[in-house]
């Protein structure tokens, strides 16, 4: 937490050199051609010359190093491969559907974040008292439940059984009502999910930062509630929250992932989910790329205003 | 917090014993497999059919045995690889510390799942690679909380004492330091039980499971395929998912005992 910007600036690059890379090997180190599966099966059966003209063009019959030089350049230059199953470029079919995907992702990010800002401070401040412990528990027993469930009970009960809003698909037309009953339910379900996961983070920072001893001196001021609550149990507890929250962005993520299936959004979950059934490899492999970059991205941004929120850091 | 620790068990002994009982229990319920797709509930198939007409509640038992297997054996290889990498980083400190620790960071930050549904889609799908996936991504925060534990013990005093006694490294790390982790290592293997089995549901719902041993992701995943959601079959999805659900909470609920335990209790080393 207290280290200096250039280790932190080193960390980013390593992870983003390391995504990069792993993103490299999956392929080669699997058994096989690669060839395959940049291709896919069917063309490889049908045209061999257009099979060898893509090994050459891939540089695949070039040593791994110079690969990954040939592999790099691709990169930089936004090739990301070619989608054999949609019949056009993988970049343009990311460019497409990950605005989507954040579009529903990032508003039960924030919320969700909030609600479980505010219950893990009420559990973990005198944890010990017995209404407290039920609160607790019964954030764990929603932690446990699977995003992508919860949304298939909610579309059940609230889609098929009360016909309150529509099964799912993406919103249609400029019509803010119906955008809004598209976007309703898969909401909810992120909402809960990403709250049960902040709130129990926040039960145990806010158990460790209770026993400092400005907490004992903040209450025998007699300051109000609201106010001891905000500034000496809440404060210094965020720098430490929003570190790792952001790190659990990366399970909100997966989870939105899974949860646009279930409503068919048409982001990167559910062209994931495409991908897998037809073995698009190289949109499979952008998707995790793209992922992964997102939750990287949205780490750097929480190490910012970590340092927005805690004096300590600002000073350095 | 003992309540909840034993409640934790509980539900994990009953689906350990449905787990075991398996084979007996199928024989004994009342199934007539293949009678019409989607049937409701009742007394032939108490809890219905799918969607090619097969006994949901035998689909369920043999999803529990799936379920554990895959969440047990790929919590046993993470704690393994974690324990040893933390032990390794705490005890030795220095270079290789700061290599590891970055390492770890790095890692934490990724988000697994996208990086297990690749994997699994270019591996053959079979339990053992979703156990290899899951077991080989799942390990570095184990390996956090371990190299913690294995620095507050490399500095106390029984093992300054052993190393004036002559004791080598490979020694104190496996007779002292690692026997000292295990209570730590303990709560996070029964977490990771729990976070195996809701992976596990993931990469099975989006297709990637073992078509041979049918889990309880992979209920849901053809319950969503093949319309059992949109078309009202309760049936097919609501009792897999609450399996999943409960199993996981159980391995939760133990498992944030333990460490809780263990916190409270402070850091002392015996």
């Amino acid at each position: 937490m207290k280290e200096g910007l250039t280790l932190r600036f080193v960390r980013y690059t390593l992870t983003i050199f390391l995504i990069i890379s792993i993103n490299f090997l999956i392929p080669r180190m699997m058994p096989g051609d690669p060839t395959i599966y940049l291709l896919g099966e069917d063309v490889y059966a049908i045209a061999p010359e257009l099979v060898e003209e893509l090994r050459r063009s891939y540089g695949l019959d070039k040593p791994l190093l110079e690969q990954y030089v040939i592999y790099l350049q691709r990169m930089f230059c936004g090739d990301f491969g070619y989608s054999f199953s949609f019949g056009r470029p993988v970049l343009e079919i990311i460019a497409e559907r990950l605005p989507t995907t954040l579009l529903l992702t990032l508003p039960p990010t924030i919320v969700g974040s909030l609600i479980g800002l505010y219950l893990g401070t009420l559990c973990g401040w005198k944890a010990e008292r017995t209404i407290k412990k039920i609160l607790s528990t019964g954030m764990l027993v929603v932690y446990s439940v699977p995003p992508f469930w919860l949304g298939m009970f909610f579309l059940l009960f609230f889609s098929l059984k009360l016909n309150l809003f529509p099964s799912g698909g993406a919103p249609s037309g400029e019509n803010i009502q119906n955008f809004v009953s598209h976007v309703f339910l898969p909401f909810i379900t992120l909402t809960v999910f990403v709250a049960s996961h902040n709130s129990l983070l926040m039960r145990g920072i806010v158990t460790g930062t209770s026993r400092g001893e400005f907490v004992l001196t903040a209450l025998s001021k007699g300051l109000p509630y609201t106010m001891f609550l905000h500034r000496h149990l809440i404060k210094p507890s965020l720098p430490p929250f929003i570190v790792y929250a952001a790190m659990e962005f990366g399970f909100a993520f997966s989870g939105a992932l899974l949860v646009e299936i279930v409503f068919s959004w048409p982001g990167l979950g559910l062209t994931m989910w495409e991908a897998v059934i037809a073995r698009d490899y190289p949109l499979l492999q952008a998707i995790f790329v793209f992922s992964a970059l997102t939750v990287v991205l949205a780490n750097g941004v929480a190490d910012l205003l970590c340092v927005i929120t805690d004096p300590r850091l600002r000073r350095a | 917090m003992r309540m909840i620790g034993v409640i934790g068990l509980s539900i994990i002994l009953a689906f350990s014993f449905v787990s075991v009982l398996s084979p007996i229990l199928i024989e004994i319920l009342p199934k007539n497999k293949s009678e019409f797709p989607y049937a409701p509930p009742s007394s032939k198939n108490l809890l219905g059919t799918n969607d090619i007409g097969e006994d949901v509640l035998v689909e369920l038992f043999e999803g529990t045995r799936t379920s554990l297997i895959i969440g047990f054996m790929a919590a046993v290889i993470s704690t393994v690889v974690g324990v040893l990498v933390g032990t390794i980083s705490g005890f030795y400190g220095g270079k290789i510390d700061e290599v590891i620790g970055l390492l770890v960071d790095v890692f934490l930050v990724i988000p697994a799942l996208p990086l297990m549904i690749v994997l699994a889609a270019y591996l053959e799908p079979s339990i053992w690679n979703v156990i290899l996936v899951i077991g080989l991504l799942w390990w570095p925060g184990t390996a956090r909380v371990v190299r913690v534990r294995a620095m507050q013990i490399r500095e106390s005093g029984f093992v300054e004492t052993l190393r004036c006694l002559g004791a080598s490294n490979t020694y104190i790390i496996l007779r002292h330091i690692i026997p000292n982790t295990t209570e730590v290592a303990l709560a996070k293997f029964i977490l990771s039980v729990a976070h195996a089995i809701l992976l596990e549901s993931g990469l099975s719902f989006i297709g990637l499971g073992d078509p041979e041993h049918k889990s309880w992701g992979m209920m849901l995943h053809y319950a969503m395929k093949r319309g059992a959601l949109l078309g009202d079959a309760w049936w097919c999805f609501v009792p897999a998912g609450f399996c999943i659900s409960a199993t996981a909470m159980g391995f939760m609920l133990l498992g944030m005992t333990i460490e809780e335990r263990y916190e409270r209790r402070g850091v002392g080393v015996e």
